[in-house]
């Protein structure tokens, strides 16, 4: 069979003559690079292939698709390290090479063309490493992709256009993955075996260089003489890369979040320096740090055989060659490091995450998969956005949570079990509700479970005659518009001010401590006492004493934690729309912040709570998050909050009611509080209030919980 | 010019080279169990679940009535809405009979004829009887048997 096909191929004569390659005296350890490189790019190719097989290239599943890979795909967590950590291998290995070669000044007459092709491959290698960035769907990718567009756009005279072929699109969406995703596994793997194989050719042609000064001696053959270093190298190289993928996990933050203004991106270690030097040319210099400087040193690598045409390889007799490379790795070593320095660390959230048990080896806040087994519709968000979602399918059917997980609030709920049908049938709810919004909103979530159910398990399929032909209802929706006939938001504000002592008294109140009675969860929670702090701007700790257990909501000015007793998961810190509304809570304590604590302020049509006509001043916060505020028309003090929070099936309404205004160092105070959310109700009675005392940091931390 | 082979020869070349192959290949097995291994993973492993599929007194005696069972399925990283269509048979007071309306054949929906009292496959003939035994036709095998369990008036079958 050998023989019949090598009379057919000649495939013996070309093994013989690629293993056969003489190579001169003295090749040593220093000529293994390049194989090394050449290995790691075939496990690069190999284990890209196999992550390709589960990848999904679109906004709505790249991320899961990854999970999915790290999770369920058998060795995919391997896998993944693989192809992650040998990027960087790469890297590395290909500077190593192209080291060893200008050391050995192997780019010179007649090389000179290899080096160039070897300088684009390693301008392809720098090209897959960028492009494979997008691709997890993640934070990290999300975030560096979009700085990388900004440079690429300030790029003098083409930046616009190229930012746009870049991005594909008006926005970083589902465009620019589809591009950046062909680009990593066509285009740059077409140039790259192209190109590898030409430097291979031109290798070949124009033989190995060699050691600096030659030594005497017949050449040998490549098989096995140098095989063997090449295959012993490639060996420790493997293992280690292998250590890697399997020590560690390759990294995933959460799911990209283009509305999180929190996030600071920081690029992988091979891209840190330009990302520094970015720091130092800021405004109309940056070309300088994104063009000029880049190009000068790419256009010297390219051009390095033609301004050193000496013959003579020494390194001695080549000390500005062997300066400039020192000078420019030193100063990209330097950057490196300096960009490591500045970046700053994760935020407290999502250090309090990774203590309360997230996946190890990912950053970003608790996902609802760390914590409940068997979530199938709405996984890959955080754990405060599950439960609000929760609340948000009870509220709109009126259910309890034992309507659907038999045994909740007793020892005996299994919550993953799916014996109550109904169950089932909410999560094909949740996706039909989202394939509405998604085919006919453009996503916007116009149709949730509050649209048809309205308390009722079955809703309502027929039109009502007599409420038809009845009293008009005039259900004002979540999101109201600017009404005529009606005084502009500073006006009203003005009016709240001078109602609770005037706004110079409001712009002097920096802090309240207060203590007070609680009865929880209507009455079910029992009787307790409660501790109020808060500390302007924005810090603010609700702490209540009840007999299950302490139940708080604190939060720090970064980060926010939500404890509640007998609760499946006790404790949590608080992510995304959660986080924003805790911020929002506690801006919103203090009546001189509430103009600069929301955007986009309009007053709506006058509207009424128990009898009395009330303003309605809305106004934005961040992340899709807004605010409702009821203003009392003739006394003009603040009624109640209602802010909102975006979740995946709808917006997460919490409601606070004002009553029992009294005097406390001349400003009217609420004695009377009642809050009121999805998955409960507490009524908070003030006794004792202090204004502007000292407030001990701690209480606006991580809530200490008492062993269960 | 001449390639030198140095002294030993043979022997060091044969050592030398069965190392480089024997070092090749743990890498290759590696590398090789660890794609073998994503690409052979069952990563799917069927779920069921029990599904409200009629209420007990809807069901005519004897009498198989198709029913559309929607369900939520994992298909790799992403929950789908599959649906399936089964036929559910009041045998008794309380007693639920259901068969899966997919042919044994080659995986047509098989509908029920009342004149004839029969299922019929629509692609090649297949015919079963009320019990969902094969009476006529290529089908391999019956139509398959979905378990069935009744809790007050609700039929649930598990699917």
């Amino acid at each position: 069979m050998r023989d019949w096909l090598d009379a057919r191929t000649g495939y013996r004569a070309l093994i013989k003559h690629l293993l056969d390659e003489p190579l001169p005296s003295g090749v040593g350890w220093w000529f293994v690079t390049g194989s090394i490189v050449l290995f790691l790019l075939s496990v690069q190719l190999l284990t890209g292939i196999l992550l390709a097989i589960f990848y999904s290239p679109s906004p709505d599943y790249a991320y899961d698709s990854v999970r999915f890979i790290m999770e369920r795909v058998t060795f995919g967590r391997v896998l993944r390290g693989l192809h992650f950590f040998g990027a960087s291998f790469i890297v590395i290995a290909a500077i190593v090479h192209m080291l060893r070669v200008v050391a050995f000044g192997s780019y010179k007459k007649p090389r000179e063309l290899n080096w160039i092709v070897g300088v684009l491959l390693l301008l392809i290698i720098l090209g897959f490493a960028l492009t494979g960035y997008l691709l997890p769907w993640d934070q990290k990718a999300y975030w560096a992709t979009t700085v990388t567009l900004n440079i690429a756009r300030s790029v003098p005279l083409v930046g616009d256009a190229l930012s746009g072929v870049l991005k594909g699109g008006t926005e970083l969406g589902a465009l620019t993955l589809m591009r950046w995703y062909a680009a990593h596994v066509f285009l740059l793997p077409a140039c790259l075996i192209a190109f590898t194989v030409a430097h291979l050719y031109l290798m070949r042609r124009q033989g190995i260089s060699g050691p600096v000064k030659a030594v005497p001696g017949p050449p040998t053959p490549f098989y096995p003489y140098h095989a063997i270093r090449d295959t012993i190298a490639v060996a420790v190289v493997f293992a280690l890369l292998l250590t890697f993928a399997i020590a560690f996990n390759a990294p995933l933050d959460a799911v990209a979040d283009p509305t999180d203004a929190t996030y600071v991106p920081r690029p992988e270690w091979y891209f840190m320096s330009l990302f520094e030097l970015l720091r130092h040319f800021p405004g109309p210099f940056e070309p300088v740090a994104t063009v000029i400087i880049p190009g000068i040193v790419i256009a010297l690598l390219f051009l390095l055989p033609f301004l050193d045409r000496r013959p003579d390889r020494a390194p001695a007799s080549r000390p500005l060659v062997i300066a400039t490379f020192m000078f420019v790795f030193t100063g990209i070593a330097f950057l490196t490091v300096l960009g490591f320095r500045s970046t700053p660390a994760p935020s407290s959230a999502t250090q309090a995450a990774a203590r309360l048990g997230a996946t190890p080896g990912r950053r970003g806040p608790v996902m609802v998969e760390d914590v409940f087994k068997n979530v199938q519709a709405l996984k890959g968000i955080t754990v405060d956005e599950f439960m609000g979602t929760m609340g948000i399918m009870s509220a709109s059917l009126g259910l309890c949570c034992n309507d659907c997980h038999p045994g909740a609030g007793t020892d005996e709920v299994v919550w993953e079990a799916d014996t109550e049908p109904r169950k089932v049938t909410a999560r094909s709810m949740v996706l039909m509700m989202q394939a509405i919004n998604r085919d006919n909103f453009s996503g916007r979530q116009v149709v949730t479970c509050w649209t048809c159910h309205r308390l009722r398990l079955t809703p309502v399929d027929t039109p009502r005659l007599d409420q038809f032909y009845g009293e008009a209802i005039n259900e004002l929706d979540a999101v109201i518009s600017k009404a005529a006939g009606v005084p502009t938001p500073m006006q009203v504000l003005d009016k709240y001010l001078q109602a609770i002592g005037g706004s110079e008294k409001a712009a002097g109140l920096t802090s309240i401590a207060a203590t007070g009675k609680v009865v929880a969860f209507g009455s079910f929670g029992g009787g307790g006492k409660f501790e109020y702090f808060a500390q302007a701007p924005d810090k603010r700790a609700m702490l209540s004493h009840l007999p299950d257990g302490e139940s708080s909501r604190t939060f720090d000015g970064r980060a926010g934690w939500f404890a509640i007793p007998l609760a499946v998961v006790p404790k949590y810190p608080l992510t995304g729309g959660e986080l924003d509304g805790a911020r929002l809570d506690a801006q919103l304590s203090f009546p001189a912040e509430i103009a600069h604590s929301l955007t986009g302020l309009r007053v709506g049509p006058v509207t009424e709570i128990d009898g009395k006509e009330v303003y309605l001043l809305q106004g934005n916060g961040a992340r899709g998050s807004f605010a409702s505020l009821y203003f009392d028309r003739q006394s003009g003090l603040l009624a109640r909050i209602i802010r909102y929070t975006p979740s995946k099936i709808g917006k997460v309404p919490t409601q606070v009611d004002y009553a029992d205004y009294r005097d406390v160092d001349g400003i009217k105070f609420p004695y009377r509080w009642i809050v009121t959310w999805l998955d409960g109700r507490d009524e908070f009675d003030f006794g004792d209030v202090k204004l502007n005392v000292p407030i001990d940091a701690t209480k606006f931390g991580e809530p200490t919980l008492p062993p269960r | 010019m001449p390639i030198e082979t140095p002294t030993g020869d043979a022997t060091r070349r044969r050592f030398l080279s069965s190392i480089t192959s024997g070092i090749l290949s743990v890498i290759g097995g590696i590398l090789g169990v660890l794609g073998g291994g994503a690409v052979l993973s069952s990563t799917v492993r069927r779920q069921e679940d029990w599904l409200a599929a009629s209420s007990l007194h809807d069901l005519p005696v004897n009498e198989p009535t198709a029913v559309t069972l929607s369900m939520m399925r994992v298909d790799g990283y992403r929950e789908a809405l599959q649906r399936r269509t089964i036929f559910l048979v009041k045998t008794g007071e309380s007693e639920v009979a259901a068969f899966d309306a997919t042919c044994t054949h080659l995986g047509c929906l098989v509908a029920w004829d009342a004149q004839g009292q029969v299922f019929k496959c629509p692609c090649h003939g297949g015919i079963y009887d009320r019990t969902g035994a094969v009476k006529e036709g290529p089908p391999p095998e019956g139509l398959i048997k979905v378990s069935t369990r009744v809790d007050g008036d609700k039929v649930l079958v598990q699917a």
